[in-house]
């Protein structure tokens, strides 16, 4: 499989089963992953800034990224109801001491749950916070989101894709 | 601020910037120097004005995903901006052992509070030549340490900048022990704002010396 780069700022959206999508060395920077297991289709927001503040239209910012990543993967084939996000990152890097620092972590995974609750994309699983960076991929054959800390193996943090058992439920319901 | 998007450096003005991160270096090379007992030059200043999002196109890809330790020290005054030490692979063992601290394994919190202090004292010492030479005041804020990659580091840098300026100028040098095992890189990120008080205090400092 070929590996993707998205690089900070960047959103890339794919059907291409063979590619994984990589958002490297993610700070305070969060990566949003979205995946529609129908259509396969796969995006990968590296957000930088939790908020545009409707002043350009760009997709280092949260509040862009997110709207732009769902609508190109619904103009592409997806629907909208059937994509599911996991999101990771948001570290405050540096750890200062008592001051007055402003945390863009944690502001940027605020920016990121909120942008995806709007759209009522639901996030099945997240890893964010501490002091960590961190990296995440996506899988797009699979929709499987691995996350690795400096000096450890990769985890898998979520399958975006319903097991069987869930669609079973889903069908039920 | 737009105004600035259109500032190419000319010529003159990477001169005096890089003449800045000169003196500046050279104070914090005389600091790491006095710290470690080691003799360390300093590589002539790269400065450069870059969107900030393309602030980590400063390292290669291979770069960015090398573990570092960064201590990161933000600083106000007449100049505001920030500047970070990058200490890259094994470098901050090597400092610490230097430094009569030796490693074994993980950092354990003295050898982190040790790093932070050596940050803060090459930071200080760095801004404080610099502050010398523009006649200008500034003030460094407690500094911050992370141990992760460089990719990680310059993008959590970036965004701290982009919260006020969408370009930045970055002055950039190398430290270098005589066996180049150590070989910190120094990053300062002047806000543009600053650009012209910091150049005409350096002028005028200039063509007091002169």
């Amino acid at each position: 499989m070929k590996q993707r780069n998205v690089s900070i700022g960047e959103l890339v959206v794919t059907a291409d089963k063979g590619e994984v999508l990589v958002a490297v060395g993610l700070g305070s920077c969060v990566g949003v992953a979205l995946y529609d297991p129908t259509s396969g289709l796969a995006a990968l927001a590296h957000v930088m800034l939790p908020d545009s503040r409707g002043e350009r239209h760009d997709t280092r910012f949260a509040d862009v990224a997110i709207p732009a990543a769902v609508e190109e993967m619904t103009s592409r084939g997806a629907v909208k109801t059937r994509i599911r996000a996991a999101i990771a990152g948001g570290a405050a890097m540096f750890n200062f001491g008592p001051s007055a620092h402003i945390r863009i972590g944690e502001q940027n995974i605020q920016a990121c749950t909120r942008a995806l609750e709007a759209l009522a994309v639901p996030i099945v699983a997240s890893d964010t916070g501490g002091s960590s960076g961190r990296t995440l991929s996506l899988v797009v054959a699979t929709g499987e989101v691995f996350v690795k800390t400096p000096g450890s193996q990769a985890k898998l943090l979520a399958s975006l894709a319903p097991g069987r058992e869930e669609v079973a439920v889903a069908n039920a319901a | 601020m737009d105004a600035l998007k259109a500032l190419e450096l000319t010529a003159r003005v990477t001169q005096s910037l890089r003449q800045i991160g000169a003196v500046g270096a050279r104070g914090a090379a005389n600091a790491l120097s006095q710290l470690t007992g080691q003799e360390i030059s300093i590589s002539m200043p790269i400065a450069v004005m870059l969107p900030l999002v393309d602030l980590p196109d400063l390292f290669s890809p291979r770069e960015l995903q090398e573990l570092c330790v960064a201590v990161y020290v933000p600083f106000e005054g007449d100049a505001a901006g920030s500047l970070a030490l990058l200490l890259r692979g094994d470098q901050a063992q090597t400092l610490l052992s230097l430094m009569g601290l030796p490693v074994e394994g993980d950092f354990d919190e003295m050898h982190l509070s040790a790093l932070r202090e050596v940050g803060n004292i090459v930071a200080s010492a760095y801004l404080n030549a610099l502050a010398d030479l523009a006649n200008m005041t500034i003030l460094p804020s407690p500094p911050g340490l992370a141990h992760e990659t460089i990719a990680a580091i310059i993008g959590s840098v970036a965004a701290q900048a982009m919260l006020h300026d969408e370009y930045g100028l970055v002055v950039q040098v190398r430290m270098s022990s005589p066996d180049h095992r150590l070989t910190p890189d120094m990053i300062m990120l002047p806000r543009p704002a600053a650009l012209a008080a910091i150049l005409s205090k350096l002028e005028a400092s200039l063509d007091e010396a002169a």
